[in-house]
C-alpha cells in the first residue's frame, strides 16, 4: 500500500487555511530532493527534457530570452522523471485534498518558476479565474519555496482572506505590466469592501511550501536581491473532476483544454493522474514513487 | 461532401517531389487570405488566443523576448478557429497523401514562424528526427508563405535530393545556432557521399507553398532585409493510419508534442488531438468542420 492513511494535516491547520485562504507546511521536500530539482532548472529552460517530450508551456529560454527576465515551465512533469518524483508525491496531493475534505486529488499542472535578480513583479491573481472548466469546482495549490523565499527576493504574497472575495475577471498580463502588480487585486478588495487589504510576503525556507485556496489572491514582487527565486507549483482538483460539458472546445480552456478528447467529458488519467484517493488507489502507470 | 475526390497534383509534379525531395506549389492560398493570417501573429504571439486553448509550443512574446529573435508557435490551430480553417484543409491534406500515395492524411503538427529582420538562421535539419514515434513511418511536410519568401529574407531552403540519404540524429540548436546553420547537413551530406550539396533557396509569394519529404534538409538563413518580416505556416501530415509505436516505458520517448497526447497503454493517435482532415473515402473527423466554422470567415 503506497498511501498513507491518517490525516496528514491537523484540524487547526485545515481551519487556518479556510480563514487565511493559505497555509505554510514546512519541510514536503528534504533538503536533497531540493538540491537535485534545483539541478534540473537549467537542463529545462535550455530545452534539453529527459524523456524527450516537451513541456505544456516554456517561456523563457537562453537563447530568445532577454536576460534578467522571470522563466516559467508547465507540465514538466512529462519531461522530467526528478520533476515528476516530486510532482506526483502522494503525500502533497493528500494534503490539498485533505485542505478541501476531498475523497482524492488529482493533478491538474505543475509549474517551475525562476526569477533572477531584476525579475519583474507577477502581477496578483486569482487561480480559479484560469481554473474553471471542470466540475467539480475547486481547486488547491501548493506553492513550494526550492530557493529562500523572503522579501525583497520575489517571494509569494497573499491578500489575507480574499478567497471569500468574488471571484474576478481574468488578470491580463502575468509578466510586464504598466499598472502597480496589485492594482487589480485592490481594486477585486474594494468591490468586496475591503478598503485596506492585508497583503503578506512570507519567509519560506527551501523545501517547505504553502497551499492556497483557487480563489485567493496571490503573486510576486521584483527581485530586488542577487539571488535567483525558484520556486515549484501544483495545482489539484477533486479525484473525481470532470470537463464540463462543451462543444468543439473548451472555452478559455487554458492548458487542460487541450486534453479533452472531443465528445467526452474525461479528465484522462494519462493527462490528469490521481496522485491520492482515500481508498488506497492512485493512477497505476506513476509507480510507487513516494517523496 | 466536402472532400475533393479528383488528383489535385499531376504525376510530374509528384515524380518531381520524389526527385528533388520538395515541390513548389503556388497559389496554394489566395495571396490576400494568405497575408490576412499573417496579420493574425502579433496577436497570437501577445498571448491573445481566440478560444482561450493556449498553443503546445509558444517561443518568444513581445514582453520577454529578444527584439528581434525568431518567434514559433506550435499547435496553433487549437488556438484561433480562422488558422484552423487553413492548417485543417482537406485540400492541403489530400496533396500531402498523393505526394506519399496514401489513403488519407491526418494533421501531426502545425507550427506558425515569424522572423523579422535581424532574426538569425535556423539550422538546417531533417523534421523526421523529431517525428519518431508513429507507425508507418513517414511524413510529409507543408510550407505555406504568408509573407514574400525570398533570399536573404530567411526564405526556406532545401538541399536538393537529401531525403535519400540516411536520417541523422537530431540537431541540438534551432534558434541560435553557435557553428554554420548548415554545418549539420555538410557533415549529413559527406557521410552520404555527396561532396557538394546543392542548397536551394526559394522564392515564393504569399499563398505559394512548398510540400517537403520528411527526410528533406532544410532550415532558412538569417533575415538580412531590413523591411519584411518573414512569415510562414508549416503544417505536418502523416498517413492516416498512424498509431504511436508500442513503447515499454510509461512515456513516449523522443515524444517531443505529439507524444505528451498518447494515453497510456494506448497507441491510438486519437483525432481529438490528430484529426484525419482528408480521407479517400470521404472520410474527415467529424467535428472539424464545426469547429473552425464556429470562428472562420476566410476559405482554404
Amino acid at each position: 500500500m503506497q498511501t498513507k492513511t491518517r490525516v496528514p494535516l491537523t484540524t487547526e491547520q485545515i481551519e487556518q487555511f479556510h480563514r487565511d485562504g493559505y497555509l505554510v507546511v514546512e519541510n514536503l521536500f528534504d533538503a536533497d530532493l531540493v538540491e537535485r530539482l534545483i539541478a534540473r532548472f537549467d537542463p529545462l529552460f535550455a530545452g534539453e527534457f529527459e524523456t524527450g517530450i516537451y513541456p505544456d508551456e516554456w517561456h523563457w529560454n537562453p537563447y530568445l530570452g532577454k536576460p534578467g527576465s522571470a522563466g516559467q515551465l508547465t507540465g514538466g512533469w512529462k519531461s522530467d522523471r526528478t520533476l515528476a518524483t516530486a510532482v506526483t508525491s502522494a503525500k502533497i496531493g493528500q494534503m490539498a485534498a485533505a485542505l478541501e475534505g476531498w475523497s482524492g486529488a488529482r493533478l491538474l499542472s505543475d509549474g517551475i518558476w525562476q526569477k533572477p535578480y531584476g525579475a519583474k513583479e507577477t502581477t496578483l491573481h486569482q487561480d480559479s479565474m484560469y481554473i474553471n472548466y471542470h466540475t467539480p469546482a475547486g481547486v488547491v495549490v501548493c506553492w513550494i519555496a526550492l530557493s529562500h523565499a523572503k522579501a525583497g527576493a520575489s517571494t509569494i504574497e497573499y491578500a489575507k482572506g480574499s478567497h471569500h472575495w468574488k471571484l474576478s475577471e481574468a488578470v491580463p498580463e502575468f509578466h510586464n505590466q504598466d499598472k502597480s502588480y496589485r492594482s487589480e487585486m485592490e481594486h477585486a478588495a474594494q468591490m468586496a469592501g475591503v478598503d485596506v487589504p492585508e497583503v503578506v510576503q512570507l519567509d519560506i525556507s527551501p523545501g517547505s511550501g504553502v497551499f492556497h485556496h483557487g480563489n485567493t489572491w496571490h503573486g510576486s514582487g521584483k527581485n530586488t536581491l542577487n539571488v535567483m527565486r525558484r520556486s515549484m507549483v501544483l495545482a489539484y482538483i477533486p479525484a473525481e473532476a470532470r470537463f464540463k460539458p462543451y462543444g468543439t472546445y473548451v472555452p478559455g480552456g487554458y492548458i487542460a483544454g487541450k486534453y479533452r478528447r472531443h465528445g467526452d467529458d474525461t479528465m484522462d488519467e494519462s493527462f490528469f493522474p490521481i496522485v491520492w484517493q482515500e481508498d488506497g488507489y492512485r493512477t497505476p502507470f506513476l509507480g510507487a514513487v513516494i517523496i | 461532401m466536402q472532400t475533393p475526390t479528383k488528383p489535385l497534383l499531376t504525376s510530374e509534379q509528384i515524380e518531381r517531389f520524389h526527385q528533388d525531395g520538395f515541390l513548389v506549389v503556388e497559389n496554394l492560398l489566395n495571396p490576400d487570405l494568405a497575408e490576412q493570417l499573417g496579420k493574425r501573429f502579433d496577436a497570437l504571439f501577445a498571448g491573445s488566443f481566440d478560444t482561450g486553448v493556449y498553443p503546445d509550443e509558444w517561443h518568444w512574446n513581445p514582453y520577454l523576448g529578444k527584439p528581434g529573435a525568431s518567434g514559433q508557435m506550435t499547435g496553433v490551430w487549437k488556438c484561433d478557429r480562422t488558422l484552423a480553417r487553413i492548417i485543417t484543409s482537406a485540400k492541403i491534406g489530400q496533396m500531402a497523401a498523393a505526394l506519399e500515395g496514401w489513403s488519407g492524411a491526418r494533421l501531426l503538427g502545425d507550427d506558425i514562424w515569424q522572423k523579422p529582420p535581424g532574426a538569425l538562421e535556423t539550422t538546417l535539419h531533417q523534421d523526421a528526427m523529431y517525428f519518431t514515434y508513429h507507425t508507418p513511418p513517414a511524413c510529409v511536410v507543408s510550407w505555406v508563405a504568408l509573407s514574400q519568401a525570398i533570399p536573404g529574407g530567411s526564405t526556406i531552403e532545401y538541399v536538393r535530393g537529401s531525403h535519400r540519404w540516411p536520417l541523422s540524429t537530431t540537431v541540438p540548436e534551432f534558434h541560435g545556432p553557435s557553428q554554420s546553420y548548415r554545418w549539420e547537413m555538410e557533415q549529413a551530406a559527406a557521410q552520404a557521399g555527396i561532396p557538394k550539396p546543392e542548397v536551394v533557396q526559394l522564392r515564393l509569394e504569399p499563398g505559394s507553398c512548398a510540400f517537403h519529404h520528411g527526410r528533406m534538409w532544410h532550415g532558412s538563413g538569417k533575415n538580412c532585409l531590413p523591411d519584411l518580416v518573414r512569415r510562414s505556416l508549416v503544417l505536418s501530415y502523416i498517413a492516416a493510419e498512424s498509431q504511436f509505436k508500442s513503447f515499454s516505458s510509461p512515456y513516449v520517448p523522443g515524444g517531443y508534442i505529439a507524444g505528451k497526447y498518447k494515453r497510456y497503454g494506448d497507441d491510438t493517435m486519437d483525432e481529438s488531438f490528430f484529426p484525419i482532415v482528408w480521407r479517400e473515402d470521404g472520410y474527415r473527423t467529424p467535428f472539424l468542420d464545426e469547429y473552425c466554422e464556429s470562428g472562420g470567415w476566410v476559405e482554404a
